[in-house]
């Protein structure tokens, strides 16, 4: 049988089974404060539409007994974060308050998508991460909810201390989006996230040259009027626990 | 530095006593004075209930043929659409409820969500553990691209933590050759609590903070133990890569 040890010195304090440590003051334990738990129902996350939603624009003139031209909907480049200016401003959001001395926040989250965009190029789901209606524990705060070709959509929920003269007076479960889109794209033509066709026209004689016609009677409609919005909703739980040594 | 210890009304307080005011302030109010509380029965720990160290099977995943989505006189467009779902038993443990975990990689790294643990040029495989009432559980979404990605044979460290409530009959501190108890169950010398690790032993890194960053529609993974995960994307325009600096949030060295 192991021996089993209660230790106290005036700076130690331990419990030691068979040499192994199972509490010791100097390797603290992770304090849960179950009391101070942030629940969040029916919580949303709200990623909102991109901005500048363009299209591609493709012209042969001569095929097809005419010209023929397609044009292709499109998210362009671009960054969201809280540190992004406006318009591209995603604002920290407060979930709850957690006590000062939190330093290790246990985070669970069950969502599902309940505003989704429409699928890309008609047949591909709009791109999800998250594993959706199951409790996910998110290590670390950090949740990639959509993610392929190019476009990403992240939350982070971080703990945020409010310190007035080097003293912390308030801290707090925050939660942080970002969206991006590469510079890059599946075409020359397209740098960004290509999502749709947008139209096709073919024959006539109204694509003269080399000359993209917008506006002409025969002309690719060029209106890109997709809302990219995706909203998250469901439960939010955040555990404040405290490992940092005294 | 030093060590107060009391036990009244119901209620064990482990402390660091205060530099200034009341000594006894951290006992009468423990969520004032979280930083100074080594351990207060009114607490939760993740005390060990069982753990495992399972092997798992990844299969292949093929590399997929593109699906043309897009085919006008004017333009052709193709996009990787295949996504399969695997399921894995990781640890059974029959709590009866769905219990706090962690599931580590065999480098000692706990495992966000969603992690990618093989990957090249657009085939990703990601993980995400889960627990039910009974098990903890591994799914695995792979996304095919060009690529093939190998089979891989992947031993995760995995233990479920028990509820935390208080012990009925779990005595307030009783010290014995045989066992250790205090704090109503809390801590026993019988079961490990999740704790920051002593110098020299062999440790698993909880994330403290976020653990991925995304920048120019790529984005970064950082592992507990720094290991930086790129999934970059080559496109025809040309190599698209994570354009960002994150480096990670240093992880806690912890034992169980």
């Amino acid at each position: 049988m192991a021996t089993n040890f209660f230790k106290t010195t005036p700076d130690r304090i331990q419990v030691i089974k068979g040499g192994v440590p199972i509490f010791d003051t100097n390797a603290k334990t992770f304090n849960r404060v179950t009391s101070e738990e942030v629940i969040l129902t029916g919580q949303t996350i709200t990623f909102p539409n991109f901005v500048n939603n363009t299209y591609g624009y493709f012209y042969l003139n001569g095929v097809g007994g005419g010209d023929a031209c397609t044009t292709i909907g499109c998210i362009p480049p671009q960054e969201w974060s809280n540190a992004e200016p406006s318009p591209r401003t995603l604002a920290d959001i407060v979930l709850g308050s957690l006590p000062i001395g939190t330093d290790y926040i246990e985070v669970i989250v069950n969502l599902a998508r309940t505003t989704t965009p429409l699928a890309v190029f008609g047949t591909v789901t709009w791109p999800i991460d998250i594993i959706e209606n199951l409790d996910i524990a998110l290590k670390g705060g950090s949740c990639l909810v959509e993610s392929q070709l190019g476009l990403q959509r992240l939350f982070d929920i971080v703990i945020v201390n409010t310190v007035v003269s080097g003293v912390i007076t308030a801290c707090d479960a925050v939660l942080r989006r970002k969206m991006s889109v590469t510079a890059q794209g599946i075409h020359a033509f397209l740098p960004g996230f290509a999502t749709h066709q947008i139209d096709f026209r073919q024959g006539g004689g109204q694509f003269a040259g080399n000359t993209v016609q917008f506006g002409a009677g025969n002309a690719c409609s060029i209106a890109n009027t997709r809302n990219y919005q995706s909203v998250y909703t469901g439960t939010i739980r955040i555990t404040p626990c405290c490992t940092v040594p005294a | 530095m030093t060590k107060c210890m009391r036990m009244h009304g119901g209620k064990l307080v482990i402390w660091e006593k205060p530099l200034s005011g009341n000594p006894m302030d951290p006992f009468n109010n423990p969520v004032g004075f979280l930083s100074l509380i080594y351990f207060c029965s009114d607490f939760d720990y993740y005390a060990r209930a069982i753990g495992a160290t399972p092997t798992i099977s990844h299969p292949n995943i093929p590399a997929s043929a593109a699906t043309l989505v897009v085919n006008t006189l004017t333009v052709n467009i193709s996009v990787y659409t295949t996504k399969t779902t695997n399921d894995y038993l990781l640890l059974t443990h029959n709590l009866g409820y769905k219990p706090n975990f962690m599931v580590c990689d065999s480098n000692g790294n706990e495992i966000p969500h969603g992690w990618p643990i093989q990957f090249a040029a657009g085939t990703t495989r990601k993980i995400t553990a889960y627990a039910t009432t009974t098990e903890i559980r591994l799914k695995e979404v792979a996304l095919y691209g060009q690529t093939t990605l190998p089979p891989l044979s992947q031993t995760y460290t995995v233990v479920a933590f028990r509820n935390p409530d208080p012990v009925v009959g779990a005595p307030g501190i009783r010290i014995q050759p045989s066992r250790v108890r205090f704090g109503y169950g809390k801590i026993d010398s019988n079961e490990r609590s999740l704790r920051r690790a002593l110098a020299g032993e062999a440790t698993f890194g909880v994330p403290q903070g976020p653990t991925v960053d995304i920048k120019n529609g790529q984005v970064r993974f950082v592992r507990a133990d720094g290991t930086i995960y790129d999934l970059n994307t080559t496109f025809v325009t040309g190599a698209s890569n994570y354009g960002g600096s994150f480096t990670g949030t240093p992880a806690i060295p912890a034992v169980f």
